[in-house]
């Protein structure tokens, strides 16, 4: 060996030395020729002894090496994990002497950097996703809430009118029928009693009471329903029959559904379930909505009710047009609608599920395009008890 | 009693209400009925209106009509009150029902045959009420006169 020959491998072995990171010389068989204390570091972390240094080697790189030997002698780089590190190899072969000079790049750090960004960016998703929920729920629930002090209200000041007409209808009828059995009494004159003027007078004065008693009543329902509906005076918890709240909520989606839709209930015997009655009546009311707008022409609408155990249950069942495969897991997450602007907001079921949430119970949904959709939610009978 | 002679007072700030109830009173009873749209007007009048029974609205402007039933209390403890409620105020109907002892609450819109069957029943615990007193006193005044009685025999033996 001549001098400048050996300076420059002693050149070499300290350059190698120096270099931070790990660095090892082998031949072609995997025999190590030279390394560096970085190197030797690596090998003590990963607990291989110095004599077996070349387990550290990727499987393959043999084979790999041969051929970048055969070819033009490329660099390549290869991944490998020992012992829950991930480790990046470049292989500089040396075509020459048949050896190769390989860095190792100790990438464990950067790649649990990046798992735990990569979890900790699915987490902010997720909080998002719920923040986005809670922001819409806020936002319908303060909309009802001013929605329902607003029909409260209206409720309210067209109950003493009504009240009003509805007596003075029935005074009115009391009235006509004490005339009718005057005219019919022996002192009433033939003249009178048959006069043609008087039995049209009669007929139509007996026909328009009757008619304005009907349209009272179905004034007087619509806002007993309304109130119910809105319940405003129950705000807090409390025990209540579902089937109020259902038949409640019935009535004010009358409209969508009369002469059109046929109503089947089949009401179980339920206990009182303890619970938010006017949140549950806003979940009855947009499943009866959701319901009738499935059903565009004719069809049916089931309500099933049913205790089971410590839980009671409502089947909202319809036969209308149901839910694609591909729609059902989506259809409680915020924003998705089908209906299309101006008829969904797309709120309604992920708000249905929160409240049910909140009640600790369960919706869930099944459905058959063509055949129907069936709502099942699910309620504790008692919160404290779950 | 005939119906003629007994007083009903009739207090809602809305004047259709009274003229309803009137007017239903009027072809279904011989009640005589006093209306009033303010019930501070109507307390001032009360001591000459010799009244049977009372019926009230809950919310008026110038007092609610628990108060007002409550100051009616005062005066007539006898005379039965009888509260009309929109739904809104039922809860604190049934909260006051005790306080000032109402007999009964009607609901609005309420049903002229409750009404009436309501009337009469109040006015027949009136009546019985007035009956019992009446008997309470005779037999008072009975007792009375047998301790005079036996006084007297007391002494003539003595």
């Amino acid at each position: 060996m001549t001098d400048s020959t050996r300076n420059a491998s002693e050149d070499l072995t300290e350059l190698v030395e120096a270099c931070p990171f790990p660095v090892v010389q082998c031949d072609v068989h995997g025999r190590v020729l030279l390394t560096n204390s970085a190197f030797l570091n690596l090998l003590d972390i990963l607990r291989i002894p110095k004599d077996q240094a070349a387990r550290i080697l990727p499987e393959g790189c043999i084979a790999q090496l041969e051929s970048a030997f055969q070819g033009k002698g490329r660099a390549f780089d290869l991944k490998h994990e020992i012992d829950g590190r991930f480790l990046e190899f470049t292989f500089a072969p040396i075509r020459s002497k048949k050896q190769v000079f390989v860095t190792i790049n100790d990438r464990t750090e950067q790649r649990h950097t990046a798992l735990w960004m990569h979890n900790y960016a699915r987490e902010l998703e997720e909080v998002n996703r719920q923040m986005k929920q809670a922001q819409a729920h806020l936002v319908q629930s303060e909309k009802m809430a001013s929605l329902g002090q607003l029909v409260a209200g209206i409720a309210h000041e067209i109950n003493t009118p009504i009240g009003s007409i509805n007596s003075n209808n029935d005074v009115l009828i009391r009235s006509v029928s004490k005339m009718r059995e005057f005219f019919n009494c022996p002192e009433c004159p033939e003249e009178v009693r048959k006069n043609p003027d008087v039995v049209k007078l009669m007929r139509v004065l007996e026909e328009i009471n009757q008619n304005n008693r009907i349209a009272c009543d179905r004034i007087i329902n619509i806002i007993r329903s309304l109130k119910n509906f809105a319940r405003l005076d129950e705000a807090e918890r409390r025990r209540v029959n579902i089937h109020e709240g259902l038949d409640s909520s019935l009535i004010l989606v009358h409209h969508q559904l009369k002469n059109r839709i046929e109503i089947v209930k089949d009401y179980g015997s339920l206990p009182e379930i303890e619970c938010f009655p006017n949140q549950l009546n806003q979940v009855f009311m947009n499943l009866l909505v959701n319901a009738a707008q499935a059903m565009p022409r004719r069809g049916s609408l089931t309500i099933k009710t049913l205790h089971v155990g410590s839980e009671v249950q409502v089947r909202i069942s319809d036969t209308g047009v149901g839910i694609p495969r591909e729609n059902l897991r989506k259809i409680f997450d915020p924003g998705f609608t089908t209906k299309g602007v101006g008829v969904g907001t797309g709120l309604g079921l992920s708000i249905c599920y929160k409240i049910i949430q909140d009640h600790h119970g369960r919706i869930a949904v099944e459905s058959e395009v063509g055949h129907g959709t069936t709502f099942t939610v699910t309620l504790p009978v008692s919160t404290s008890a779950s | 009693m005939p119906e003629s002679d007994i007083t009903i007072l009739l207090v809602d700030d809305e004047e259709m209400v009274l003229t309803s109830i009137r007017s239903f009173l009027a072809i279904e009873t011989d009640y005589r009925v006093r209306t009033f749209t303010s019930p501070v007007k109507a307390l001032q009048e009360l001591d000459h209106l010799n009244i049977d029974l009372v019926i009230s609205d809950y919310l008026m402007p110038d007092m609610d009509g628990i108060t007002f039933l409550g100051k009616v209390k005062e005066k007539l403890p006898q005379v039965p009150r009888i509260l009309l409620t929109g739904y809104a105020d039922k809860e604190n109907a049934i909260k006051a029902i005790n306080d000032v002892g109402l007999y009964q609450y009607i609901e609005k819109p309420w049903n002229n045959d409750d009404l009436k069957l309501i009337i009469r029943n109040g006015l027949e615990k009136t009546i019985l009420l007035k009956r019992l007193e009446e008997k309470i006193r005779e037999v008072e005044r009975a007792q009375n006169e047998l301790t005079e009685v036996q006084k007297q025999i007391l002494r003539i033996f003595a």
